[in-house]
């Protein structure tokens, strides 16, 4: 069954339909990742790697994600 | 689970609320692992680049191994290669992503035990490979070598280690997983499916297995690993690192967040169908060669993507790099990642692999990879996290700044001349004079060409090591300078997920941990399902051919003994189809003929000449002198060769105590057309055959008589190699 699948088959149809798929899901991931109105919420996303309230000198860590402090106790 | 239902059982995790409208948690992260796996990152990248720099100035002087079988290349090549990758490179991961997972989850490890059981387990299978590999034991698969019971324990580990993070995503208290989070769960999930996949195997004994894969197919299985684990292990869990550190140490968040989703997507998914660019031009189907070469061009996109996005997140604060060394560390780390992933794609791509496989430009590509990306990126992590860690500031930034200029000196010294040594002996091999003659007939005409590059690298080595040495010194006095220090954190519990306009699909995802390791599953499972399914699955295409048998007792032995000796890091068993390959060895290698081979034995590298046709060059008791001679002495039969004297193989007993297992195990597991003679009397049919081989050297005026000790098994093994075709070029199906 599976020969007669395969011998019946033209096999370069597998790959054009693979790549057509790829550029298409591609397409639509970076257009969604675009997309207009979305980038002050990953600004707020980049932004989370200062909210532990440990580095002082980010001048990032004042953002709505902010809830945390820091203290540091010796052990 | 809620979080509150973890902390129940986990006293050491008990959040503390706090009253008020605020509605604050405090709690404490688990800093104590992430300075347990900080030092051994140390430990390790000292002892693993040791025995790298013993092995480079082994190709310059074999006598160095000074006659111990466990210090030859062979068997510390993969001690090596282990160390670096699993032990440093791997308590680098298991350091920053503990300390970086707490902090973008807001919450303590999941569990303390699992935590230990994590850290001391992963050193103990560290210090397992160190002891089995020089003594041998090995089941020669590149970055696979461990035996069973060793590859049982890395899987039990990494169980922990995954229970340990999904655990500590579970109980987050911040919604949205930052994007580092992303790349350690595609690590974490494909490192595991790699593992358990490759190291699929029927042990024998103890410390025996056979895989279940054979031939093509197992070389197909291995390079789907040995590429992912470059992928999956050195790669995505070091893009997590780099998207947490260099935002922390340089201040700035990272340059796109958009393009780190793309990257993210396409990188784990075109990454897993490379695997078959380390298999052009051999025994593997037409097929997947070429699915692997187009997937290794396309994967310059987001690597390069990557990189960028890494680069630019330094924009505006440039000028702490000339006086930052971890800044400078990291800068260098994502140049020389730049530079890797240009390379690899241009070695994947037919025409320049048929020169560069084999050769020291794939050595020179994948130390510029580990060494610059791996080294640097953990070196620059390391400077930056233990003096946090211990309370304390860096002991010499002087010090950290020499380190970076002489690992950079070294990286370009070890890169460049391997880069000019592996297109030399490209060259070299495939040269013709006017009447179509090889210009190179032995291969120790090429050596001399090789050392000059071979002492550079080594001078590259020790620069690069010395600054290692500083490196350790300034990490230990900033420690005994410091306080170990517990860092309490205070934040608000997980709110429900509350769902904004645009919040669908991947929006939702990056505050789902399951939807999205489902997503990522099926993501990187893809390729390894596309590639290695249909190459199992269709026996067109591995063609049978009916003058291969499967090996004897003896020669089955003598195989065992190859693997063990590492024979494999320095000699391939792959004629690939070139006029100088042929005109060399002999017939090109036909997929059919390496049914029985368990595990395969193709190799990635030429040190020494392809070996798969060598049973038609030394044939009879002369051509068992021949081996006898060269394993005794390679000099007296191969002057200026560089190969080590195997003088222990005619001391060592050759034990048979397994033999009859090994066979069983053949006919009854992998369908091998053994007889019941042939396999209840094996042992008596090994030693009836080491007899003939030893009384034909006895008159060829050998000293020693060889017919119990290894080296019977070893000649016999290479008298058969290559050898089942004679006079039958014919497949049949």
């Amino acid at each position: 069954m599976k020969g007669l699948v395969l011998a019946q088959t033209d096999l370069l149809l597998f790959p054009l339909i693979s790549v057509v798929l790829f550029v298409l899901i591609f397409s639509a991931a970076v257009l969604w990742v675009f997309r207009g109105g979305s980038k002050e919420r990953y600004e707020r996303d980049s932004a989370l790697v200062f909210d532990d309230g440990s580095e002082q000198s980010s001048p990032h860590t004042d953002t709505p994600h902010t809830h945390t402090s820091i203290e540091v106790s010796h052990v | 689970m809620t979080a509150s239902d973890m902390t129940a059982h986990e006293p050491h995790n008990a959040a503390q609320h706090e009253g008020g409208a605020e509605g604050y948690e405090t709690f404490q992260y688990n800093d104590a692992i992430v300075r347990q796996f900080s030092i051994a990152t140390v430990v390790w990248g000292v002892v693993g680049m040791l025995v790298g720099l013993i092995l480079a100035f082994e190709l310059i002087n074999q006598n160095l191994n000074l006659g111990y079988s466990f210090l030859s290349f062979g068997r510390l090549r993969p001690l090596h290669t282990n160390a670096v990758i699993f032990a440093f490179v791997g308590n680098a991961i298991f350091a920053g992503s503990y300390y970086s997972t707490q902090r973008l989850c807001k919450a303590r490890l999941f569990s303390d035990t699992l935590s230990k059981l994590h850290f001391w387990g992963w050193q103990l299978i560290i210090v397992g490979a160190a002891i089995t590999l020089p003594l041998g034991i090995t089941a020669s698969k590149e970055y696979a070598e461990l035996e069973w019971p060793i590859d049982v324990a890395i899987a039990v580990v990494w169980i922990i280690y995954a229970i340990n993070f999904f655990g500590t995503l579970a109980r987050r208290r911040e919604r949205h997983m930052y994007v580092a989070i992303w790349f350690y769960i595609a690590s974490i999930v494909t490192v595991a499916l790699l593992h358990v996949v490759n190291s699929l195997a029927i042990p024998v004994s103890f410390w025996k297995s056979y895989s279940v894969f054979a031939g093509v197919q197992d070389a197909l299985v291995q390079w789907w690993y040995g590429h992912n684990a470059v992928a999956f292990f050195l790669t995505t869990p070091f893009l997590g690192l780099m998207y947490y550190f260099i935002p922390k140490a340089s201040g700035r968040p990272v340059y796109s967040y958009r393009l780190s989703i793309i990257h993210f997507w396409s990188l784990v998914f075109l990454y897993i169908w490379a695997g078959p660019h380390h298999l052009l031009y051999t025994s593997l189907p037409e097929w997947a060669q070429t699915l692997g070469m187009v997937f290794s061009i396309m994967l310059l996109a987001p690597s390069w993507g990557g990189m960028i996005n890494g680069l630019l997140t330094l924009r505006g604060v440039w000028d702490k790099v000339r006086t930052d060394p971890i800044l400078k560390f990291f800068v260098g780390a994502v140049t020389f990642y730049g530079m890797s992933t240009f390379e690899g794609p241009m070695m994947s791509i037919r025409a320049v692999n048929s020169l560069s496989h084999y050769t020291n430009w794939t050595i020179g590509h994948v130390h510029s990879g580990a060494l610059g990306w791996n080294g640097f990126l953990t070196f620059g992590m390391i400077y930056w996290l233990v003096p946090k860690l211990w309370n304390t500031k860096l002991y010499s930034v002087k010090m950290a700044s020499a380190h970076f200029w002489l690992g950079i000196v070294g990286i370009g010294m070890y890169a460049i001349s391997m880069w000019i040594a592996g297109v030399s002996e490209g060259l070299m091999w495939r040269e013709f004079d006017v009447d179509g003659r090889l210009v190179y007939t032995a291969w120790t005409d090429m050596l001399p060409t090789l050392m000059p590059m071979y002492w550079v690298r080594g001078i590259g080595g020790t620069l690069y090591f010395t600054g290692v040495l500083l490196f350790a010194y300034n990490v230990f006095k900033t420690i005994k300078a410091g306080v170990a220090s517990e860092t309490t954190a205070k934040a608000r519990p997980l709110a429900p997920a509350v769902v904004h306009e645009g919040d669908h699909w991947h929006r939702a995802w990056e505050g789902r941990p399951l939807k999205f390791t489902v997503w990522t599953t099926i993501a990187v499972a893809a390729g390894g399902l596309f590639e290695i399914v249909p190459s199992l699955a269709i026996e067109s295409n591995v063609p049978t051919i009916a003058s291969v048998k499967p090996y004897t007792a003896l020669e089955l032995e003598g195989r065992d003994i190859y693997v063990s000796e590492g024979c494999y890091t320095c000699h391939s068993q792959m004629v690939r189809p070139f006029r100088d390959e042929t005109e060399r060895y002999g017939e090109y290698s036909k997929p059919g003929e390496f049914i029985y081979d368990r595990p395969f034995q193709f190799g990635s590298r030429r040190i020494g000449p392809d070996l798969h046709r060598v049973g038609n060059k030394y044939v009879g008791a002369g051509g068992a002198m021949w081996h006898y001679n060269h394993m005794w002495d390679p000099q007296i039969t191969s002057k200026g060769s560089i190969m080590p004297a195997y003088t222990w193989l005619f001391e060592s007993e050759l034990d048979l105590s397994h033999t009859q297992a090994k066979l069983k195990t053949f006919k009854d597991f992998f369908n091998a057309p053994y007889s019941d003679d042939e396999v209840n009397n094996a042992v008596k049919h090994a030693q009836a055959q080491a007899t003939e081989i030893a009384e034909g050297l006895k008159a060829q005026g050998a000293e020693k008589d060889i017919r119990a000790k290894k080296i019977v098994a070893l000649i016999a093994y290479l008298q058969r190699l290559g050898t089942d075709i004679n006079g039958e070029k014919k497949e049949v199906k």
